[in-house]
């Protein structure tokens, strides 16, 4: 469960200051599917990038499982981040000299798991994301649906408690779109915490809690 | 995860392999080149320390007259002869130092058969056939001489500076009077070795005769005279004696005026324990006794090496010092803007890992790790050509190596890391491709 408890995030510049976002109160639990609207500039990045201890909050908190994520050091934010945390984006940010199996073997890496293990994720991910006929391809050789599933399976391969999406639908057509939508809705179904940004209403229906940022503020929730 | 930052280093490297050669090359350039400077100095040392061992505090220091321009009235006027002889003898009868006649000049040969190396001006040119030339000698014969390096001396040189022999016999007392009816002895430097030997007559024509030479000896390799500033290695040179007889069955025996023959045998060498400015205020009053008006002057000294370019090896030690500080530094800041430029175009793939899990910390050694490696290869290169170029493994030589090593990758990695720290890596998650 995530506790978001006035949280604030001020960014300060040379010549002014920019209040990205002013108190935030949420809760998040296991199994939300949660949807976070609003206009561009009224702070669903910033809040997704502090979910992901990718940034600092100036004030309030934040707590997963009842730990302060706030108040941790860079190491620990490191440590929440690669434990909890799966990161999905609009831009899929696939590493364009690698292929699709080094691309959601990477986390895997990162996290030291052994090459037999890697290989059997990779393997399992692509099977769900039914993508293992592409799994030599490099991304230049992928549609933009087939980009943001092999995104999506980077994300998960993992097991990440907290799935963060950022407009994981903003380079797709409609009927990719929907898919992806339906595989982050089966995600949270199976108890992980899925947080979608997202400006297109026509999606939100998909998600069991929306939330909408309006200047950085909480305008409503549902 | 030591294991994963190596392999994303190796994957960098594929990656960019022309830059990687790049850098790689700049870092060789300039390791190599400190490699260069450094045995450079330590051999300069090296032999500072070998002549202050082998002369103990002795201070040397070589005489030269100024008879140039208005001044050539003091050697061209024959009536002078007597001046320079008188001067010699106090030279020779000094209570405050030891005096050696010692002169460097060419020395023809005929049908010279030795290397090119040895030739008088090899140095200095790329064309050394002006030294090949065909002579017409005093008894009317032309013969195809060739000027080599040829160093004149009296006796008592080969015992002060002990210049020992690999072959072959020293100059005894006679050899210093020239006899019409008998060769001159030589001694060749170890350059000669090749092509010459102990026993072989050779014609020779130099300032104090004409006539043939027979070799007695050769030198052993790396003998040094100290001579005008500094010790010259005599490996390359013709050793022939300075005669201490004017004439010959009653003729005057040289080739040239015979007061240039006394300004030869005085622009000898001294070897004292005096100060600089004792030895010029003695000299100065010895030029005046025997009447000249302008006095000698002395020349003095530097404790190390003449090399074979001719010139002073600190001099070299100075051109190569400097021309290996510019190349680092040029180095050092070409690498550091190739690092940069390299941290700009990495953004993505940096950010792309910090999303995926990957802390600042191990981005960090991804980056510097390929710097490493690329100093890495870089300084056992510069070992290997190091050593190659000094022929020997000089462990101190190699420490200083490794030090030179990482103060050439501290400014490009300090910048590199702090430009790195400073970025907003999570800008660069969003960016399109």
């Amino acid at each position: 469960m995530i506790n978001i408890n006035d949280l604030s995030k001020v960014y300060k510049t040379y010549h002014n200051e920019v209040t990205a976002l002013d108190n935030i109160n949420i809760t998040i639990r296991e199994g939300d599917f949660l949807a976070v609207v609003g206009k561009s500039g009224c702070g669903k990045t910033t809040l997704l990038n502090i979910l992901a201890g990718l940034l600092q909050a100036t004030s309030g908190s934040f707590d997963y499982k009842g730990i302060s994520v706030v108040d941790m050091n860079k190491r620990s934010l490191d440590q929440y981040r690669r434990e909890h945390v799966g990161i999905i984006l609009q831009n899929f940010s696939l590493l364009n000299d690698r292929n699709v199996y080094e691309n959601i073997e990477l986390p895997l890496k990162i996290r030291q798991y052994e090459k037999r293990k890697r290989n059997d994720l990779v393997w399992e991910y692509l099977e769900k994301m039914d993508m293992l006929d592409k799994i030599n391809a490099y991304p230049r050789q992928l549609s933009g649906g087939q980009k943001q599933r092999i995104a999506i399976a980077r994300a998960l391969a993992s097991a990440p408690d907290i799935i963060l999406a950022d407009e994981p639908t903003g380079s797709l057509d409609e009927s990719n779109a929907g898919q992806i939508i339906d595989i982050l809705g089966e995600i949270a179904n199976n108890g992980k915490i899925v947080i979608m940004v997202t400006h297109n209403m026509d999606l939100v229906s998909k998600c069991n809690r929306i939330v909408k940022l309006v200047d950085g503020k909480l305008a409503e929730r549902s | 995860m030591f294991g994963f930052i190596l392999k994303e280093i190796f994957m960098g490297w594929k990656n960019n392999l022309k830059s990687n050669t790049f850098m790689l090359l700049l870092c060789i350039i300039g390791i190599t080149g400190i490699g260069a400077a450094i045995t450079l100095n330590s051999k300069v040392d090296e032999q500072a320390d070998k002549f202050k061992e082998k002369y103990e505090d002795v201070q040397f220091y070589t005489i030269s007259d100024n008879f140039l321009g208005d001044k050539a009235i003091e050697i061209s006027d024959i009536n002078n002869k007597g001046k320079f002889a008188e001067f010699l003898n106090l030279l020779n009868s000094s209570d405050y130092f030891d005096y050696f006649m010692m002169y460097e000049n060419p020395v023809n040969i005929e049908n010279y058969a030795g290397k090119e190396s040895n030739i008088y001006g090899y140095e200095y040119s790329s064309d050394v056939s002006d030294h090949h030339q065909v002579i017409t000698h005093k008894d009317g014969v032309e013969r195809e001489c060739t000027g080599v390096k040829g160093f004149l001396i009296g006796d008592y040189v080969i015992d002060y500076f002990n210049l020992e022999l690999k072959e072959g016999k020293v100059f005894e007392a006679n050899d210093f009077v020239l006899n019409s009816d008998k060769p001159i002895s030589v001694i060749l430097g170890s350059n000669y070795a090749d092509e010459y030997c102990v026993g072989d007559k050779i014609f020779v024509s130099y300032l104090f005769a004409e006539q043939e030479a027979e070799i007695i000896g050769f030198l052993k390799e790396g003998t040094n005279v100290f001579y005008r500033d500094s010790y010259t290695n005599l490996d390359r040179y013709i050793i022939v004696p300075i005669f201490v007889n004017d004439d010959c069955n009653g003729e005057e025996i040289y080739n040239i005026p015979v007061n240039y023959i006394y300004s030869v045998r005085t622009s000898g060498v001294i070897a004292t324990r005096l100060s600089s400015a004792d030895i010029k205020e003695i000299i100065e009053s010895y030029s005046k006794e025997a009447g000249f008006i302008t006095p000698y002057y002395v020349v003095e000294y530097d404790p190390t090496e003449k090399v074979t370019f001719g010139v002073g090896i600190q001099d070299i030690q100075f051109i190569i010092t400097l021309i290996v500080i510019l190349a680092v530094c040029a180095s050092v800041i070409t690498l550091t803007l190739c690092l940069v430029h390299r941290i700009e175009i990495s953004k993505r793939y940096y950010a792309i890992l910090m999303m995926n899990g990957c802390s600042g910390k191990e981005i960090l050694c991804i980056l510097l790790g390929e710097l490493f490696f690329i100093l890495l290869i870089s300084f056992l290169i510069g070992c290997i050509v190091t050593v190659l170029v000094s022929g020997q493994f000089i462990v101190k030589v190699m420490k200083m190596l490794l030090l030179g090593s990482c103060l050439f990758g501290l400014m490009p990695g300090i910048i590199s890391a702090i430009i790195f720290l400073k970025s907003d890596l999570v800008r660069y998650m969003y960016e399109e491709i």
